[in-house]
């Protein structure tokens, strides 16, 4: 059973007069079940009310209404506002921090409060742990951008979750055309379940590839890194990989096959990747790796290409050289060139710089065709490029294989 | 070639029960059935020969012979040594640098195969480790 309210508490949540919900209940704007007003309906009225801000008509709510299609505005509910706020400079009094530092963060983290010049009781609670963060000693420079990576991080987590929540629940409902108060009260009872359950998963992961990293780093193969990590410049390997015939495909196959391979496609890099790359970003077809040795990237590169005997094929490109760490991205004309490299390569093939070549002269196991100085978008001289290939057998290895017995 | 890990029959009757474990474990079984991807494994210093699918009469698990007298088409091939199997299935060498070296030879006539496989492939190496630490600690790497 719903929880009852009266109508002076819904119109309070809602932020309009009880007049106005007796009109909207009157021409079935909000519906109500058994004629009461229930927290969902107060729900719905609280997105009409906004929906009119934004300049929807009255019939187009009406019907949206009606579709269930605002049904989701309940789960707002489950994180609701503090309502005591306090100003810039007392948050600034409370933390030790410099106001101008207050409002740099908040605008960081992506708050939109400082349009009103106020932070809620949660802001300041990030805030206080943004200055305990400083007072141990870790660099600001260092914390700005750690700040920057934890909201965009954040925000396309709860992006996500809201997106496949309404694709894969909500609008299931309206297909079926369960009534709105009903939807409303089922979404959130899904919702109130697993929304909870995101903060631990987060947490979850975040120790799991903290503990990974710390490995890494431990391990020695960011050496090149800390010599150079006062400048902010790293030393890395940069790999480009993206699937060719990708747009014929997905004309040919359609949208969610092409969807499916992406995801495959993603998901085999990650789980064949040797342990020292890390997969920076995917942007629709293309992952961009680094790691710190050229020499095992470009060989699982090749390694990788192998299973590919059929479109679409990916190809990969590799330059190795120095670039500015930034907000957990690389940046700089290395990036850049390393980018372009892979827009010269065919399906199938591993397309490297000069500078791939030379950290990997005594391979066995790789051997470089060059293809010559090529004019790249960008970069006003000519790059020497080649394609990685896995190496020939040696005449000894050719007659070692040649006589050995069958079993 | 470098020296077989195993015997012949030693080997095959650790794959026999790594894949019982993985088949019939409620997660892996029907993660594994689901890419639906035929493969065959040939352990060539041991002239063994492994070919493993997903199981039509269940659908959520695996069927598997060690020979090539079975009625159904692999997707995948691979053929390598009993030492970098063994190295390979303990998760201590990286599929794709193999297949690079030459340790690791590769068919694969569908790509979308090994897409689906070779993500959904770690319960694999982690049921293996169990059971080389308990049954076959010689074979630990």
């Amino acid at each position: 059973m719903a929880d009852r309210i009266t109508i002076a508490e819904a119109a309070r949540r809602a932020g309009v007069s009880a007049a106005t919900l007796r009109r909207w209940q009157e021409e079935g704007i909000v519906p109500l079940t058994d004629g009461e007003w229930t927290e969902a309906a107060a729900a719905q009225a609280r997105v009409i009310a906004r929906m009119r801000e934004r300049g929807h008509s009255l019939e187009s709510l009406k019907r949206a209404s009606a579709e269930g299609r605002l049904a989701f505005g309940y789960a707002e509910d489950l994180f609701p506002p503090t309502e005591e706020r306090v100003t810039v400079d007392e948050a600034a009094k409370q933390t030790g921090l410099e106001p101008e530092l207050v409002e740099r963060l908040m605008r960081l983290l992506g708050t939109p409060v400082l349009r009103e010049g106020e932070l809620n009781q949660e802001d300041l609670g990030a805030m206080e742990h943004c200055a305990r963060v400083l007072e141990t000693g870790f660099p600001l420079v260092a914390f700005l951008q750690l700040v920057r990576v934890y909201a965009q991080s954040i925000r396309k987590i709860a992006d996500a979750e809201v997106r496949l929540f309404h694709i894969y629940v909500h609008e299931p409902l309206i297909q079926d055309g369960i009534p709105a108060i009903e939807m409303a009260e089922q979404i959130e009872g899904m919702a109130g379940e697993l929304l909870p359950i995101a903060g631990p998963m987060i947490d979850y992961l975040h120790a799991r590839y903290l503990r990974f990293f710390i490995e890494q780093d431990v391990v020695g193969h960011m050496e090149v890194d800390l010599a150079e990590g006062s400048s902010g410049r790293v030393s890395m390997a940069y790999c480009f990989v993206d699937l060719t015939g990708f747009t014929r495909y997905t004309e040919e196959e359609g949208d969610e096959e092409a969807l499916d391979m992406i995801e495959r496609f993603v998901e085999t890099v990650q789980a064949t990747l040797p342990v020292e790359a890390t997969i920076v970003k995917t942007i629709g077809d293309e992952v961009m790796i680094v790691s710190a040795d050229a020499a095992t990237l470009t060989e699982w590169a090749v390694g990788f290409l192998a299973l590919f005997q059929e479109r679409p094929q990916p190809r990969v490109g590799i330059h190795y050289g120095s670039a500015v760490f930034r907000d957990g991205d690389y940046f700089g004309g290395e990036v850049n060139l390393a980018h372009r490299v892979v827009t010269r390569a065919l399906g199938g093939e591993v397309m490297v710089t000069r500078d791939i070549v030379d950290a990997m002269q005594d391979s066995a196991y790789i051997e470089f065709h060059p293809i010559g100085r090529v004019s790249l978008k960008g970069f006003p001289e000519p790059i020497s490029l080649f394609v990685a290939r896995p190496a020939s057998p040696t005449a000894e290895q050719q007659l070692v294989e040649e006589t050995e017995p069958e079993v | 070639m470098t020296t077989a890990v195993a015997t012949r029959a030693e080997f095959e009757a650790l794959l026999d029960r790594v894949l019982s474990l993985v088949s019939s474990d409620p997660e892996a079984g029907p993660r594994l059935a689901a890419a639906d991807v035929a493969e065959r494994v040939e352990i060539q210093d041991l002239g063994l020969v492994l070919n493993l699918a997903s199981d039509p009469s269940t659908g959520r698990g695996l069927r598997w012979e060690f020979s090539d007298d079975i009625d159904w088409r692999p997707h995948l091939s691979l053929a390598m040594d009993s030492d970098v199997a063994n190295r390979y299935l303990q998760g201590k060498e990286n599929f794709a640098i193999a297949v690079a070296r030459k340790r690791i030879r590769v068919s694969c006539g569908d790509a979308r195969a090994a897409l689906r496989l070779l993500p959904v492939y770690r319960p694999v190496f982690e049921r293996f480790r169990e059971v080389v630490e308990r049954d076959y600690p010689q074979l630990a790497v």
